[in-house]
């Protein structure tokens, strides 16, 4: 191509840059913040665009819904009614893109960042903030791991798969003693990723605790062609009860291919993922039914928990969708920041002494301590938890909130979820042995 | 963490062999439509999976609109793949017959992707499945369990193999199908038509991988990448069986079945994958005609 033939190339190249440039300006100068209205900025990290994306939609809402509420109550109150601004990052579900986007809400001066659902990314969103010095909250990510490496800026309030494993026990040792059916025996079944390992262990490591004995350990690879010899080991093994971590189509299979060759433990436990996947609800049908898995919210707690049911009432009107576990677990973060952020304005402004306040607020949050009775009356906190503490010492999980609980939940012959345990919150007595 | 090692009792290796000769059937089915479109055209259709999803995908909205049990929608997916697969052949892959083989793989390769990601487009990521009343049942010879819908899955592609055994050898058209992939010059000068015989391979091909997709909604799950793995297991069998070999793909189908099934009983399930894989490995080292392949390329 001669030079002259590229030149329209050329032209067009720098108009769409000068273009381009001055709409970004435009943009950047309508969005910026007016001054002399003070703002707490917080960053939130989420997956908004990619394979997570529909996700990423319904925790924005949670988010949302939350510091509309905090700042029609007035903002911040001992920073002269502040209200909370949200400066929005998109991790692409990227480990690499979360922290590239961490950074850059630092830089934007956030008091505090908040995300960001994938383990994987909350782990490299909290190693930027660990070195910049500013808190994490993490309301959504449950690998055990991250509560593990004693960071002095990382705060989960979700529970994660660890105390989920230990639930299961302290569920079947309640089956035990009301039913008094013998269970004795377990096995697990897990796809071999990291997930699925982990899960395997911290079963693996709660049964030793309670004293049950494991009778098969099986690892599968994501989307096998048939799993009749996995279930033929199961079987062959024949445990009280059977550990399962899947994904949708795995779990799709293994619930057919239990039926399709007579395999009934007492029990079947699955920690979540494919099990509460809408499509997998609707697609497993009787093969499912009876099966427990371990959830964090369910809808049926909005029937036991007026509170719970006037807020949703409030959100569905909103949004037009109920809240969730991933809505809920994001919504009731933000209300604990918020707690914090008063707190810590009681010592330092943001606009002050930014470093100060950031110091300030992880000191407020580290200092929270919201026992059983208190979270019973507190109006945003819709998560069935005992309460917020967090561990102080790398061996008790530092920066994880001790007082975070699972449910667990069970598929019934309607094709529901109804909650099973804790007993306080359940709905339903819980169908054991298997029928 | 390794568990205690005893030697698998007899009853799990006899249920493993049930369960490998059942899904075996299936693998063979899809192996045989592979082999037939090899056997005649020269051609491999990377896309043989697809065909497969397609007649999957039909069956789950016939069992779900309908209640259509999918076994008889496995008839219709064996009419609507060939359809399909004598479009893509008379639009698109006798254009590019005759070119270079990179041609052709690419060409079949770009038809995998559009299917694909043209379902996935069409259908969602979601899974769906069908729910025959014979889904639950077994038939117990002590704690040996026979999956009554394995036998109707494996008894229907075993009929589907009859069928085209007949066809075959019993027919003009059977017959001519069979020279040409003997020798096509020789069947040219007996006064076989060619490029008719292309596209007949190429329709009945993937037609018995949509036979074969309707009877996989029966037993398994259905999404837009469902293609892929028995796809890549298919490739697999039809190198063991021997490039092109009818007969070859059938039984290739069996032992892939049985091996896979009976070596998780003795190593990690999450290593059975391998075991195919290892198998293709070894026959190519070993007896790169394959078990049936007697034919010089």
């Amino acid at each position: 191509m001669s030079l002259k033939a590229r030149v329209p190339i050329i032209v067009a190249f720098i108009v769409g840059l000068v273009v381009g440039v001055g709409v970004g300006y435009g943009i950047f100068l309508a969005t910026m913040p007016k001054p002399g209205v003070p703002t707490v900025k917080i960053g939130v990290i989420l997956p908004f665009t990619g394979p997570l994306a529909e996700t990423a939609k319904d925790m924005k809402r949670g988010i949302e819904f939350a510091v509309d509420e905090i700042n029609a109550a007035g903002g911040i109150k001992s920073l002269g009614g502040a209200k909370i601004e949200i400066l929005w990052g998109d991790s692409e579900a990227d480990p690499s893109v979360g922290y590239a986007e961490a950074i850059r809400l630092i830089g934007e001066g956030v008091v505090a960042i908040v995300g960001a659902y994938q383990s994987s990314v909350t782990k490299t969103v909290s190693e930027a903030c660990e070195r910049y010095k500013v808190p994490c909250i993490n309301p959504d990510s449950t690998s055990p791991l991250l509560t593990m490496r004693g960071f002095d800026w990382f705060f989960r309030t979700t529970a994660h798969d660890d105390p989920f494993a230990k639930q299961h026990f302290e569920f079947l040792e309640w089956l035990k003693a009301e039913r008094g059916v013998e269970i004795k025996t377990f096995a697990t079944i897990c796809e071999d990723t990291e997930w699925g390992m982990g899960c395997r262990d911290v079963w693996r490591k709660y049964g030793a605790e309670y004293g049950y004995t494991p009778v098969e350990d099986i690892t599968y690879h994501r989307g096998a062609a048939s799993l009749d010899a996995e279930v033929s080991r199961l079987k062959a093994a024949n445990p009280d009860v059977v550990f399962i971590a899947a994904y949708v189509t795995d779990a799709i299979l293994f619930q057919k291919t239990i039926y399709k060759l007579g395999f009934k433990p007492k029990a079947i436990i699955a920690m979540d993922a494919g099990y509460i996947v809408p499509s997998y609800v609707e697609e497993v049908k009787e093969k499912g039914y009876w099966v427990f898995s371990r959830e964090v919210f369910n809808w049926d707690l909005f029937e036991v928990v007026p509170a719970l049911k006037a807020k949703n009432d409030a959100y569905k009107a909103k949004y037009g969708v109920d809240f969730n576990g991933n809505s809920a677990r994001d919504y009731v973060a933000i209300h604990v920041l918020a707690l914090a952020l008063e707190e810590a304005g009681k010592k330092v402004k943001p606009w002050e002494d930014l470093e100060g306040f950031r110091r300030a607020l992880r000191d407020a949050l580290a200092a929270i301590d919201i026992g059983p009775d208190e979270w019973a009356k507190l109006d945003w906190a819709i998560m069935p938890w005992d309460g917020i503490k967090f561990g102080a010492t790398t061996e008790g999980e530092k920066g994880q909130n001790v007082r975070a609980k699972g449910i667990i939940v069970q598929m019934f012959d309607d094709g529901k979820y109804y909650t099973v345990w804790p007993r306080e919150i359940a709905t339903k007595e819980p169908v054991f042995p298997m029928p | 963490m390794a568990l205690p090692l005893a030697l698998p009792s007899w009853h799990l290796i006899v249920q493993a062999i049930i369960s490998g000769l059942l899904i075996g059937c299936i693998y063979a089915l899809i192996a045989l439509g592979l082999a037939l479109i090899w056997g005649v055209m020269e051609v491999v259709n990377f896309a043989h999976g697809e065909f497969l999803m397609i007649a999957g995908y039909l069956a789950c909205f016939l069992f779900a609109l309908y209640g259509i049990d999918p076994v008889l929608s496995a008839f219709l997916g064996f009419v609507v793949a060939g359809l399909i697969g004598l479009a893509v052949q008379k639009g698109i892959i006798e254009k590019v017959l005759g070119s270079p083989p990179i041609v052709t793989i690419l060409v079949t390769f770009s038809i995998l992707l559009i299917l694909r990601y043209g379902a996935l487009a069409a259908f969602g990521p979601e899974v769906t499945t069908t729910h025959p009343w014979y889904g639950v049942k077994s038939i117990y010879l002590g704690s040996i369990a026979i999956p009554l819908v394995g036998l109707i899955y494996a008894g229907a592609s075993l009929a589907a193999t009859g069928a085209l055994y007949v066809f075959l050898t019993k027919t003009y058209t059977g017959i001519a199908l069979r020279a040409t992939a003997q020798n096509r010059i020789a069947a040219q000068l007996q006064g076989v038509d060619v490029k008719k015989m292309y596209t007949l391979a190429f329709a009945i091909g993937t037609a018995l991988t949509g036979f074969a997709g309707g009877l996989l909604a029966s037993f398994y799950y259905i999404y837009p990448e469902v293609g892929a793995r028995f796809c890549a297991l298919s490739f697999v069998i039809v190198v063991l069986g021997g490039f092109g070999s009818l007969p070859g793909a059938f039984i290739g189908g069996l032992i892939i079945g049985v091996a896979e099934e009976v070596a998780a009983v003795f190593i990690p399930p999450v290593m059975k994958d391998v075991v195919a894989f290892i198998i293709f490995i070894l026959i190519l080292l070993f007896k790169p005609t394959g078990l049936f392949g007697g034919r010089a390329s």
